[in-house]
């Protein structure tokens, strides 16, 4: 039986914006995708370092945003990592630290197919 | 109309933004709540979007700050929230927040409320508007007047500008109600009023100050070129043609003008104003009087003496 610290969440390879075909969403996806991975860094110093208060904020951050971009997934997960930091769950943020970054890099994987690609 | 995000993420800025883009809005944004507060009060938006969780100053003390400043308390605020407990809600409801929008928000949902803040803000504004307006003549009233002479005084003291006032009176403006009732009598008025607000320059301020007497705000303006003013507005109210029951009815009016030059109180500015008028009225009225030098007399018609 699987263990409840481990990640139930089926990622998928490819994640695309529900809005990708709004205008106005997806001229500015890129400011969504583009901060990604800085805010991630952000992330992922505040867990190794024990931060919980950054590591919150910074996910209540994503949360808020998340499915507003059209990755209401993001937002899910994002949602499970600020509770589980507010809450110093730190087995429970682990999971779903790993869980966002494959998200997001699924997303940005969706927007732009040739990323992480080798040619 | 105007509306202000107030919002430490960036994502979030650009997209109400950009979801706000077809609402023929103008829009601004801040990224904290410090510079929300800056923002509010040198654009005064119709209507403020403020997230809840920002580091520098949260949602809940900016909106308290809004609220306590009498100049910023009439604008509606939306908090956006992405903290979704039902007492986050509330505590921003009883701050005197209209609404809340959870984010990451519906777009369709963000942009109705939007809309229905701002019909109601919309609706407020022309309440207030009203409120300082004189009904039949629809110049501002005493109210307003006073509350304007109390902006343009402090304005005036801090960069030493000149500042006039004027006072006005239709000369025996019993006699045409008398004679020829009182809708004659309100014609009169709305006459003298146009002439009054055709006069005036984008920042004079023409109001009625009650009964047939009126008084203009000039800021900017020194007393000199204030009686030039009045000697105008003289002049064409004595051009006034208006009729009734087959008879012209002659309108003239006495001026009392004064400026603030070594003047301590606005008051005073008023007393003096009112002062001039008076000697306008003894000299014989259809005149123009500068209280300073209460010789300065325009050149008059005489009419309707009494
Ligand atoms: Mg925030």
């Amino acid at each position: 039986m699987a263990e409840a610290n481990e990640s139930h969440l089926h990622v998928p390879d490819v994640l695309h914006s529900e809005y990708e075909s709004v205008p106005a969403i997806a001229g500015i996806l890129n400011v969504f995708l583009g901060s990604l991975s800085e805010m991630l860094d952000g992330m992922r110093t505040a867990v190794n370092g024990g931060d919980a208060k950054t590591l919150s904020s910074l996910a209540h951050q994503l949360k808020g945003a998340g499915g507003g971009y059209g990755y209401p997934m993001i937002t899910d997960v994002a949602g499970q990592l600020e509770k589980a930091a507010d809450e110093n769950d730190w087995e429970f943020v682990t999971v779903h630290m790993a869980e966002l970054e494959s998200l997001c890099a699924a997303a940005i994987r969706g927007a732009n197919p040739s990323a992480g690609e080798t040619s | 109309m105007k509306v202000l995000i107030v919002d430490d993420s960036p994502m979030t800025l650009a997209l109400a933004q950009a979801r706000l883009r077809d609402e023929n809005l103008d829009v601004s944004c801040a990224s904290g709540g410090v510079e929300g507060l800056v923002k509010a009060k040198k654009e005064r938006p119709d209507l403020i979007l403020l997230d809840l969780k920002m580091p520098d100053l949260s949602g809940y003390e900016v909106c308290e700050q809004l609220k306590s400043d009498p100049l910023l308390s009439a604008i509606p605020v939306i908090f956006l929230t992405a903290a979704d407990s039902t007492e986050d809600k509330v505590k921003g409801l009883d701050m005197g927040a209209v609404d809340y929008v959870a984010k990451p928000f519906d777009p369709v949902e963000l942009c109705a409320r939007v809309r229905a803040a701002l019909r109601v803000k919309r609706l407020q504004d022309l309440l207030n508007l009203r409120a300082q307006l004189d009904p039949l003549t629809e110049l501002w009233n005493r109210q307003a007047m006073q509350d304007r002479l109390r902006q343009e005084w402090a304005r005036m003291s801090r960069h030493e500008e000149a500042l006039s006032f004027v006072m006005m009176d239709i000369d025996h403006f019993k006699r045409v109600n008398d004679t020829f009732g009182h809708p004659a009598g309100d014609r009169v008025l709305c006459a003298v009023s146009q002439v009054l607000t055709a006069q005036c320059r984008e920042s004079d301020m023409p109001c009625r100050y009650g009964g047939e007497e009126f008084a203009v705000i000039l800021p900017d303006v020194n007393s000199t070129a204030a009686a030039h003013f009045a000697e105008r507005c003289r002049e064409e109210i004595e051009k006034i043609s208006l009729s009734a029951q087959s008879r012209v009815i002659h309108v003239t009016a006495s001026f009392g003008v004064a400026d603030s030059r070594d003047l301590h109180a606005r008051e005073e500015l008023i007393h003096r104003a009112d002062e001039a008028l008076y000697r306008a009225k003894h000299a014989g009225r259809n005149r123009v009087v500068l209280w300073e030098c209460n010789e300065w007399a325009s050149d008059y018609v005489r009419e309707g003496q009494s």
